[in-house]
């Protein structure tokens, strides 16, 4: 009998290659723009921020009685964000980690890690997906509504948010003498879905991010500007399935001036890794490891005015 | 074992028999399991008086023991219709269209179904392709009556609709809990969208969640004609399931009215009431601010038990969910 690789046992046939292939990564986008809160501990669980109300303007001159005006009431809005617990976690027997070649206890770190932060970003976005306010694109042509998203409709925003008196988030990039560059004015943040890439680059006049004159503070979430709006991307961006009036995938882009939303953490519970060595939790012949993460988060808008969703559809 | 659960719990069933949701404090179970304590042993009507599911069934498949009329024989049955759905609000799952033929000009307006699938009173549901009624689509609209592959009746008024909408699709969404939330305003029974009066009342097509003392606000294009209450913020004074009075004179505004299909066609955007913060409650005595208007995540996990299961009209029954130790397999 002639001993070829056909009859070779798997375990000769295979090598097991210690470098782990790498685990897609959301980017994450939502909190980019929110204003950090710590809650401190033992302080309840709402955390109240207030805002006193712009006065009335008076431009009419007393007369020459000189009497004094009636007062002006003095108006505050609060806002208030409940904090919530998150957790999760995973459970190794100890044959595993003491059989497995790899450190698998390490790749459930790193991938709790994961978790928890996309996690922290998926909350955010479905805050914004709750309150935004909703401006349909109508400067496209696809004949849906919302359409794609065009300059005018990018612009429209940019215009309620000045008119709002939003500030900007970023400065602008100013020009420099590199060929085929263009400057980028100070600009709201925009946050959105991956799948709007094709309506992004079909805008008139966007500046996709390697033609900015300098890259050095932009981040690899970041895929271009309009005007005075730039653009972050990322594969969980909020997407409203079929909810255009043809039945179509709308994408909520959320555009924001600053201060428009926040997020909360408790002091004590922001961001927590918990490893349990074989032995805990009724485990009395030490059969099995747990690693957990948790996440105490609030967040909300915090001028409803400063936060707009640019829907989208031609995704 | 590093984690096993058991939940249990009773509830009555509705008159007439009806589906009905068990809010589970973990995520999905593995095992869920139904008695009839009112049914059981009472042979008067053929009843389901227990049912099971796993982990791992299809969507709205269920086991069920059902006991025969005067015999009291049990049998087994698989069922693959209103059985058990398990849903993750925070992750619904998404339903396929399904079409209608006709959405009429009335008040409430409804919508001619061959096939109304799973849809349910108290559902919401979206439309899209409405063809002649295009103002109606990619709305949440709630269901107020259903009549099982016939038709279904919208939180809607839809007489002052030009047309009457000949063909599209109905959609069954389970929306996310983040709360409070936007929500559309139209015209519903009683109220035109937005009241022209000095405390004005804003109507909507889902149930809402505002509360008395919370700030709103109110995004209104010229689509609507109330321009003038664009980005109008007052406080709430009452409540209904659908509508807010609002401390905001409108009695001088324009009337609030949908635009025409070829105008909604041609691309607005919907009216809308946000939520804005909060205030001080009026006439609350010491005065203070609610902090029911806090912005919460209130998702959460559902069973939905279906009309295959829930078989009795007012009976009492006990459910249980199981949760068994998952360990991570190479």
């Amino acid at each position: 009998m002639t001993v070829g690789i056909n009859t070779l046992p798997p375990q000769i046939q295979q090598r097991y290659n210690q470098k782990l292939l790498l685990t897609p990564e959301r980017n994450l986008i939502h909190n980019l723009f929110a204003s950090p809160v710590e809650l401190p501990d033992n302080q309840g669980f709402i955390d109240r921020q207030s805002r006193y109300e712009r006065l009335d303007l008076f431009p009419v001159p007393l007369d020459d009685a000189q009497n004094n005006p009636p007062a002006q009431q003095l108006n505050r809005v609060d806002v208030d964000c409940r904090v919530r617990v998150y957790a999760t976690y995973i459970s190794l027997t100890r044959q595993v980690t003491i059989t497995n070649e790899d450190p698998v206890l390490n790749s459930a770190a790193a991938r709790l890690g994961q978790a928890l932060r996309e996690t922290q970003d998926v909350l955010q976005r479905d805050n914004l997906e709750a309150t935004a306010s909703v401006v349909n694109s109508v400067g496209g042509n696809n004949g849906d509504v919302p359409t794609e998203m065009a300059l005018s409709d990018v612009d429209d925003v940019t215009s309620v948010l000045q008119q709002n008196d939003g500030e900007y988030i970023m400065v602008k990039i100013p020009g420099e003498d590199r060929y085929a560059t263009s400057p980028v004015g100070d600009a709201y943040g925009c946050m959105l879905t991956a799948r709007m890439i094709p309506v992004m680059n079909g805008i008139d006049g966007f500046i996709r991010k390697q033609f900015y004159p300098n890259i050095n503070d932009t981040l690899q979430s970041e895929w271009g500007a309009v005007n005075n709006t730039r653009f972050f991307i990322s594969s969980q961006g909020s997407v409203t399935p079929n909810g255009s009036v043809l039945g179509n995938d709308v994408a909520n882009c959320f555009i924001t001036a600053k201060e428009g939303y926040k997020v909360v953490w408790q002091a004590g519970g922001k961001a927590k890794f918990i490893y349990l060595p074989p032995g805990y939790n009724n485990d009395p012949c030490m059969l099995r490891h747990t690693a957990g993460c948790s996440t105490y988060q609030g967040q909300c808008i915090t001028n409803d005015l400063w936060v707009q969703n640019l829907r989208s559809t031609g995704i | 074992m590093t984690f096993e659960a058991r939940y249990s719990g009773s509830f009555t069933s509705a008159s007439p028999a009806a589906r009905h949701d068990v809010v589970l404090p973990q995520g999905q179970p593995d095992y869920f399991r139904i008695r009839n304590r009112t049914a059981w042993g009472d042979d008067a009507a053929e009843t389901s008086v227990e049912a099971n599911w796993w982990n791992g069934m299809a969507f709205d498949a269920g086991q069920t023991i059902d006991q025969a009329v005067t015999s009291g024989i049990l049998s087994s049955e698989a069922i693959t219709t209103n059985g058990f759905r398990f849903i993750d609000t925070a992750n619904p799952p998404v339903f396929a269209a399904l079409a209608q033929t006709n959405i009429t000009l009335a008040n409430p307006g409804v919508v001619s179904m061959t096939n109304t699938g799973s849809i349910a009173v108290g559902d919401v549901v979206r439309l899209d392709n409405t063809t002649g009624q295009l103002q109606t689509s990619g709305y949440d609209i709630e269901v107020t009556a259903v009549t099982s592959n016939t038709s279904i009746t919208l939180n809607l008024d839809t007489t002052n609709f030009a047309a009457v909408g000949t063909a599209g699709n109905v959609r069954l969404i389970i929306p996310n809990r983040f709360y409070p939330r936007y929500r559309y305003i139209m015209p519903l029974a009683g109220a035109v969208g937005i009241t022209q009066a000095v405390n004005a009342v804003v109507s909507m097509t889902v149930a809402h969640d505002f509360t008395v003392g919370e700030k709103v606000s109110l995004r209104v294009t010229s689509d609507y004609g109330m321009l003038e209450a664009n980005n109008k913020t007052a406080t709430v004074l009452s409540v209904t399931t659908y509508t807010v009075t609002l401390d905001l004179d409108t009695s001088g505004f324009t009337a609030f009215l949908p635009p025409t299909s070829a105008v909604y066609a041609a691309g607005v955007s919907q009216a809308q009431i946000l939520p804005a913060g909060a205030g001080p409650e009026v006439g609350a005595n010491p005065p203070g601010v609610p902090v029911t208007a806090a912005f919460d995540n209130r998702n959460r996990f559902v069973m939905r038990i279906g009309t295959s299961v829930i078989t009795s009209a007012t009976a009492v029954y006990d459910w249980e969910a199981f949760y068994s130790t998952k360990n991570t397999a190479e």
